[in-house]
């Protein structure tokens, strides 16, 4: 748990938002991050996010599942337990090719999913900071992180970038378990000062 | 500066002028509001055959498959007609939403989480059927490949039926998660928006914890589109493979090589069939005529009048092949089809299919909802009887001492309409807890 | 008037003899009258081609001797037009037991007596009328006629087998020999594409013969084609498919029926069903076609039904074929039914989970589900179908009837013909405690025991001096057929032909008949 002190823009339309991530990126600021309803194409090179390598992932789940239904049922076939179907030969590489297409795209998906939620550090009972409430909804909104000294330039900055909405709030910068439905320490704190 | 990918624009298809917090507000209504007396009905009533089928399931269960109809020759009927075609049905839903994905294809965001949905029911109707319809459904688990104390006792990986519990397990796993991993967003909109303790607690659980984060966003496009990669030929390999059942078997009017593609070209068909029959529903009752256009509805039955050609081409390919082959036992199988004993089956599957999916040639029946929606019915009917006539090639086959006849008992036709019970119960769950429509930014353009 | 296989109803009270269908009729559990077709059409009661579908049948009031009786009628081809014949021993009180109390109908009071007093089995004038209502006869064989083109039988006269013993084996030369390749090497897989296309396999030889062999001794050359000659069944065995051979060492089990041996009396069916515990249904199951019979007799008739003397009937006895290359074991999905090394088709009651899939993909259909609990083997309590069963089989005296030998199976598990694997196996454990060989014939299957004719032969291919070989390969090699050859399931049980005593062949069709008879010209 790491509570920090955020500057917070709330803007109304992708529009404004983009220019305003290069002008505080410009500015030297560091942006914590950028939250929106939905995927903005192209934000990610515009906050120089590296392109995800999410796909070479799935691809290596892919290739351990190919790798695991040949061997195994090659091994079935062939060692553990020969058998006579039908007269089907004992390694019927053409009778294998469905399960193992199958297990090749059910290891590649349920891996990548996995890694998706480990990268994203999210599953449920976490919780996260929301800046605020609109924010999956139709608003975007941006977070830096600021100390004491420089959160009221920060905020004045942020409001000069054509923010609809700008505050300085106190907030968790990671992620921990909690339940959405109850105020953390740190919220009610920062409500009653 | 954004939407990279995005295609070209055709006609809006949300109507009526919107901002991005009016589309929330429009379609978390559904959700956030008092059930519809509409809603209540169409629920008890789902609800109530959804326990007729587990009546009558149970009553098979306990007294034996032979309370089915079916007997020596005939060993499949119902149960396995309709388990392929509820998998068929499920299909249309992967495609909307993955294919068209893939080919950047703005309109399928007014249908794809509907369709998603759909799949997901679909695919757990579907699996009821081979399930249930074991002679010792308490042993199922024998087709796994599970370690165990008998030996080196393993399934038999050779078996079509085998590959059908991968691929349909496979199967419904990624659509879950293909479905799923797009719903979280949308759990976090009605989570941040939600008033009740409760929801907040139980959308916060359903969202994991999802704020939206840039590079969350960024990954998640990433797992979409790959995991839209890997639905595509999914898709296409599970009804292969349920083809395989039948095509890989030497029975005359099975085993044939034309099935994988006939049978994917059916399941988009019918599919897609089952998506109107869905929509035109949903748009009524949840009132959400402004997102499930007309032009929505114009785009799918041009995919059907598609498909509908193609399985047509397909049936008539199987009687030339039949001819053509000079194998006695073929030509009798597809003669017995035609005129035989199930000829009222085999002509309604072709007035279904073939001829009536023609009238959407005309623009003006295409763009007609109760039109559409009469032949969504009409095609789903005639795709079941395509299904029921492959199966029943079993009727008569080599030995004619053998040949035999089979109708359904009440505890099959049970199972059938149980089966519709746990399709719509889910799907008007769905509709009112889950989001129906995602956000997305090309659904406004 | 008379009774069949129940000797005058003394055994009517057996369950076993009651569900055995009648060896023409293939009815079971009850009687009935039978009319030949023209007779039933006069009185609306024909037999329509979709026989399996309507499974009511007209009921007929009969009067004769001043009584009157009402019974089903069953139309069979081949009866004359102007008779009408019912089986006794019906009708039976309670006290009779279980199994044959008030099943069909008593015709005893219709006899009448004759001049030295004796009863009378048979009426002279008999008053008889359609009554418009329906009964349905359970009966396991619906369709009649093997359809004159399909190939699941070959039959011919005993004039054209004496001009030509060896027309059907060159038969099945033309259809299957060329797989073998002109150097006589039998090789192995490979052929499986070019297998259906004749000319392409014969080109192909021919391309082979202008390339090397064109120099080759003619001697030698002759020689080969003597050794192809005999290996043309290898040939198609290992060529026709893609799949490899699996040699079978030691033993080989394999079985004979001769087709014109078999009367079709259904002994081989009732001593099976005794050997392997095999369930008695009751007349509603086998209403559902759901009858247990490991071996069934089919019955077929040839020839004009309008005309009963051009009638021919065939017995064809049938159960698993234990196919080499038996379609029902690829198709299992939890590995139930496999090849033993011994070539025979094996089930494996406890792995099977009953999805049926074996039993349709079985080209012979010879597979039998349980499709109820028969006798208290599953798991539930109470769930025993007793629904006109009429038998004691779960009573625990009559149930010391079953064989301790063989499993009972239980409810969802799918059976067929275990080649009496029992039998083999105590009698190979007798010669191995003994320490020698086994001989042939020590091993017999129930069906080929209870044979009265000795049309089954059964016994270990592999063993060159055994019964079943010489049959096979040697004295009767010219009537050798199996059923569905073309389709390479490999089984390994043959038939042989039925040679009929006949001018006329009825079940071949026209333009093979012609054919035929131009040969004859020629």
């Amino acid at each position: 748990m790491s509570v920090k002190k955020f500057a917070v823009a709330v803007y109304d339309d992708e529009a404004v938002l983009f220019p305003a991530v290069k002008k505080v990126r410009s500015a030297g600021y560091k942006i914590h991050d950028v939250y929106t309803p939905f995927a903005v194409h192209g934000l990610d090179v515009a906050l120089g996010e590296k392109e995800s390598d999410l796909h070479v992932a799935g691809f290596i789940y892919g290739i351990t599942g190919t790798a695991t239904a040949l061997g195994f049922m090659g091994w079935i076939f062939t060692t553990d337990w020969p058998q006579n179907f039908g007269g089907k030969p004992t390694f019927p590489l053409p009778a294998f090719i469905p399960i193992v297409f199958e297990l090749t795209v059910l290891f590649a998906a349920v891996g990548m999913v996995l890694t998706f939620c480990y990268l994203n550090q999210i599953m449920p009972g976490v919780k996260k900071h929301i800046f605020h409430p609109r924010q999956t909804d139709d608003k975007f909104v941006m977070a830096i992180e600021v100390t004491d000294e420089n959160a009221a330039s920060t905020e004045a900055f942020l409001k000069s970038t054509g923010a609809e909405e700008t505050k300085v709030e106190m907030a968790e910068a990671d992620w921990w378990y909690g339940r959405f439905d109850q105020k953390e320490e740190y919220e009610i704190k920062q409500q009653l000062a | 500066m954004h939407l990279k990918y995005e295609s070209v624009i055709r006609e809006a298809l949300v109507d009526g002028k919107k901002d991005y917090h009016q589309v929330t507000e429009d379609i978390c209504a559904p959700i956030e509001n008092k059930p519809t007396k509409l809603w209540k009905i169409g629920f008890f009533l789902s609800a109530s055959l959804l326990l007729f089928g587990v009546f009558s399931v149970g009553w098979e269960v306990y007294w034996g498959t032979g309370v089915w109809n079916l007997n020596r020759t005939i060993g499949w009927g119902w149960d396995i007609t309709n388990f392929v075609w509820w998998v068929g049905i499920g299909h249309a839903g992967t495609l909307i939403s993955a294919i068209l994905l893939l080919f950047r294809q703005g309109w399928r965001t007014g249908v794809n989480r509907a369709a998603e949905a759909m799949t997901i029911f679909a695919v757990m109707c579907a699996g009821q059927f081979p399930i249930w319809h074991m002679g010792r459904v308490w042993d199922a688990f024998f087709v796994l490949p599970y370690g165990n104390t008998r030996g080196p006792l393993w399934p038999n990986f050779v078996s079509p039926l085998l590959w059908d519990v991968f691929a349909i397990s496979t199967y419904f796993t990624v659509s879950l998660l293909f479905w799923y991993s797009g719903l979280i967003p949308d759990f976090a909109t009605i989570r941040d928006r939600a008033k009740t303790k409760f929801r907040k607690a139980a959308y916060g659980l359903a969202s994991f914890g999802w704020a939206g984060s840039a590079k969350h966003w960024q990954r998640h496009e990433m797992l979409s589109l790959v995991l839209a990669g890997l639905s595509t030929p999914l898709v296409l390999s599970v009804h292969t493979i349920v083809s395989f059942d039948f095509a890989t078997s030497v029975i005359p009017g099975w085993h044939t090589t034309i099935f994988p593609p006939y049978f994917v070209a059916g399941a988009v068909f019918s599919g897609f069939a089952m998506v109107q029959t869905l929509l035109v529903i949903t748009r009524k009752v949840l009132k959400l005529e402004d997102y499930i256009t007309i032009g929505h509805i114009e785009a799918m039955n041009k995919v059907i009048v598609l498909t509908g050609s193609i399985v047509g081409v397909a049936y008539l390919t199987e009687l030339f092949i039949a001819y053509y082959s000079g194998v006695l036992w073929e030509q009798e199988a597809f003669r017995l089809r035609v005129m035989g004993p199930y000829w009222w089956a085999y002509w309604a599957m072709m007035t279904c299919n073939v001829v009536s999916p023609q009238l959407f040639w005309f623009k003006k029946l295409r763009r007609n909802i109760w039109f559409t929606f009469f032949m969504s019915i009409i095609v789903n009917i005639g795709m079941w009887f395509e299904r029921f006539v492959i199966i029943m090639s079993l009727h008569r086959d080599y030995l004619p001492s053998s040949w035999s006849y089979y109708t359904p008992s009440w505890t099959e036709v049970g199972f059938y309409l149980g089966s519709f019970g746990l399709f719509f119960t889910c799907y008007f769950l769905f509709a009112k807890y889950f989001r129906l429509l995602p956000l997305r930014k090309s659904s406004l353009s | 008037m008379k009774s069949r296989n129940r000797r005058g109803a003394a055994w009517s009270n057996n369950p076993w003899l009651q569900e055995m269908p009648d060896p023409i009729t293939k009815c079971t559990w009850d009687n009935y009258v039978i009319m030949s077709p023209n007779r039933a059409k006069k009185m609306g009661a024909e037999l329509t081609d979709l026989n399996e579908v309507d499974r009511d049948k007209k009921v007929f009031s009969i009067k004769t001797n001043g009584k009157e009786v009402k019974l089903p009628v069953l139309v069979v081809p081949g009866v004359h037009d102007d008779v009408i014949a019912v089986a006794l021993g019906y009708g039976r009180s309670k006290t009779v037991g279980k199994a044959a109390a008030d099943l069909g109908v008593n015709v005893y009071p219709l006899m009448g007596q004759d001049a030295t007093g004796n009863l009378s089995f048979y009426a002279a004038a008999v008053d008889l009328k359609n009554t418009g209502e329906t009964y349905q006869l359970a009966i396991t064989q619906t369709h009649h006629s093997y359809q004159n083109d399909r190939p699941i039988i070959h039959e011919y006269s005993l004039n054209e087998f004496k001009k030509d013993p060896n027309q059907l084996y060159n038969k099945r030369k033309d259809a299957l020999g060329h797989y073998t390749s002109p150097d006589g090497v039998v090789h192995h897989g490979g052929h499986g594409d070019a297998g259906h296309d004749a000319h392409g396999a014969k080109d192909a030889h021919a391309a082979q013969d202008a390339h090397g062999e064109a120099h080759a001794d003619p001697h030698a050359a002759a020689a080969n084609a003597t050794k192809t000659e005999e290996d043309w069944q290898e040939a198609y065995r290992k060529n026709g498919t893609l799949y490899p051979n699996f040699e079978s060492h030691g033993m080989k089990w394999g079985m004979s029926i001769d087709l014109n041996s078999c009367v079709g009396g259904g002994s081989c069916t009732i001593a099976c069903q005794a050997e392997n515990n095999v369930s008695v249904v009751g007349k509603n199951q086998v209403l559902l076609v759901h009858d247990m019979h490991w071996i069934r007799i089919d019955r077929y008739f040839a020839g004009d039904p309008t005309k009963p003397d051009s009638i021919q009937t065939l017995f064809q006895p049938m159960l698993c074929q234990h196919c080499d290359n038996a379609p029902c074991e690829n198709v299992c999905p939890v590995n139930a039914t496999n090849h033993s090394s011994e070539g025979m088709n094996q089930m494996a009651y406890n792995r099977c989970i009953g999805t049926r899939y074996c039993a349709n993909n079985c080209p012979y259909k010879v597979r039998r589900f349980n499709w109820r609990d028969w006798n208290e083997a599953d798991c539930f309590d109470d769930n025993v179908y007793t629904d006109g069963r009429r038998d004691d089989i779960n009573d625990d005296i009559t149930r010391m009837v079953l064989n301790p030998d063989v499993t009972v199976r239980s409810r969802g598990v799918m059976e067929k013909c275990s080649f009496c694997v029992q039998r083999l196996q105590g009698a190979k454990a007798t010669a191995k405690k003994q320490g020698r060989l086994m001989k042939d014939g020590e091993a017999k299957v129930a069906c080929q025991q209870a044979c009265p004719t000795d049309a089954i032969v059964f016994g270990n291919v592999n063993d060159r001096e055994s019964a079943i070989f010489k049959l096979r390969y040697e004295d009767q090699k010219e009537r050798v057929f199996h059923v569905l050859e073309d389709i390479h399931t490999l089984p390994n049980i043959n038939y042989l032909s039925k040679i009929r005593n006949a001018s006329e062949v009825m079940s071949r069709n026209p333009e093979e008949a012609s054919h035929g008879s131009e040969k004859a010209h020629a």
